[in-house]
């Protein structure tokens, strides 16, 4: 069943502004939530304020996509949670019915920047995270660290469009049990799923290859490139990227939540550590480690 | 309507049809997922409106289009892209399609766009882009 609530359907009382959860669907009166759950398998709500209204029922409220102003509602049942990050609406939409209409499986919300798919996992606590690894502000790697730091029972598939060994070490020093390209999420987005809900890791064939022939070939020792990287703090990561996006030290102030005089700090920590000297030498270092695209 | 997809990722495809799903009088006849397969089923489906991606492999977007409109010139074609370029913009005209919609905004702008190509009307943006420095795909 599917409900469409349009504004005004609520009344708009004093009374109404005072409603908590535990009035309609709450454990005071469970019938209500029970019948919820069982009947109803989405609310496409018209409304901001009646969506935040239904968020303090307890239900899960997916973020607007393309620009619309509607927003889908789901009520949280016994299917497995996956949350879907990916800067790009219409492959969310993809990947969205992909992982749908697999039986007891459900896309609980979708990211469209890394920061905001670090703040939905720790919100909703999906059991799945399907994360493209380009996205503005906090890229998928450094949001997968952030994720399984709140949730370590998480498991988190990233998705990528280019295919490198470094990328799979980097992939698998993250956290995330699965990777796999976007080319082949027809074959292998399901199974991948599937493998990391049961804790288990899934790396496409080719990636698995690309790592064994490298171990093999003793080229397991790490580029130059991760040797600096990693001398940065996570918080110095994240600021590389807002960096190399073109942010200037207040925008990253402003976007992180801290000083200006801290922004710089950073900043002129980060240029020491990369032995860098301008901020283009950042940027062709931040697309050259595939921390943002070119 | 009937409406062909042509996109080497699938979960672009069924984002599209995704869109398209929210209206009853299209239906997508069928998906291609490299240029050369989107010349063999436009030419054997007839469909009213192809989608079609740049960037595929085999043959691209853009040649497929070239091939398209030798055999059904009154098919409207809609690229949609990951690039916000002006040159392919006009690359795209030049070819003599109908439509233009970049990735990023599909879900607001792909229904209008379809609409108006189904009234053999055209869609382009507005703005003018800067030169991209670089090629990206999805």
């Amino acid at each position: 069943m599917k409900l469409f609530f349009q504004s005004g359907f609520f009344p708009q009382s004093p009374r109404f502004k005072q409603f908590r959860p535990e009035h309609r669907f709450g454990a005071g009166r469970s019938g209500h939530a029970g019948w919820f759950n069982a009947h109803i398998s989405a609310i496409t709500v018209l409304d901001a304020e009646l969506s935040l209204v239904l968020e303090r029922l307890g239900l899960a409220v997916d973020k607007p996509s393309g620009g619309s102003e509607l927003k889908s509602v789901r009520p949280r049942g016994d299917a497995m949670q996956i949350l879907v990050a990916d800067d790009h609406d219409i492959v969310r939409r993809g990947l969205k019915q992909l992982l749908n209409s697999r039986p007891g499986w459900e896309v609980c919300a979708e990211a469209s920047t890394g920061r905001e798919a670090v703040a939905l996992a720790e919100q909703l606590r999906p059991k799945v995270v399907v994360m493209d690894i380009s996205m503005p502000e906090l890229n998928g790697l450094e949001a997968a660290r952030k994720i399984l730091k709140i949730l370590p029972k998480t498991e988190i598939v990233i998705l990528t469009l280019h295919f490198s060994d470094q990328l799979v070490r980097e992939i698998l020093a993250s956290g995330a049990r699965g990777y796999i390209m976007k080319s082949d999420a027809d074959r292998d987005l399901v199974a991948a799923v599937e493998a990391v809900s049961n804790h288990r890791s899934y790396f496409t064939a080719r990636a698995a290859d690309m790592v064994l022939n490298g171990f093999n070939a003793g080229s397991h020792a790490p580029d130059p490139g991760t040797v600096l990287r990693n001398r940065l703090t996570p918080r110095e990561r994240e600021i590389v990227q807002l960096l190399a996006e073109g942010k200037s030290s207040k925008e990253v102030a402003v976007s992180l939540n801290i000083s200006v005089k801290t922004a710089e700090t950073h900043r002129a920590n980060i240029m020491r550590k990369l032995e860098l000297h301008s901020v283009s030498e950042l940027v062709r270092y931040a697309v050259k480690n595939q921390i943002i695209e070119a | 309507m009937r409406i062909l997809i042509a996109d080497d990722h699938e979960a672009v495809r069924k984002g599209v049809c995704a869109i398209l799903s929210s209206r009853s009088d299209v239906e997508v006849c069928g998906e291609a997922e490299n240029g050369k397969e989107t010349i063999e089923k436009a030419n054997t489906l007839k469909p009213d409106l192809i989608i079609l991606d740049i960037t595929m492999p085999v043959l691209s977007g853009f040649e497929a289009a070239r091939e398209i409109r030798k055999t059904l010139p009154k098919v409207p074609i809609l690229i949609l892209s990951m690039h916000e370029s002006t040159q392919l913009i006009g690359e795209a005209k030049k070819i003599g399609v109908q439509g233009y919609v970049t990735k990023t905004q599909v879900g607001s702008t792909l229904l209008e766009a379809v609409d108006k190509l189904l009234r053999y009307e055209t869609f382009f943006p507005e703005r003018v882009f800067p030169p991209e420095s670089a090629v990206q795909t999805v």
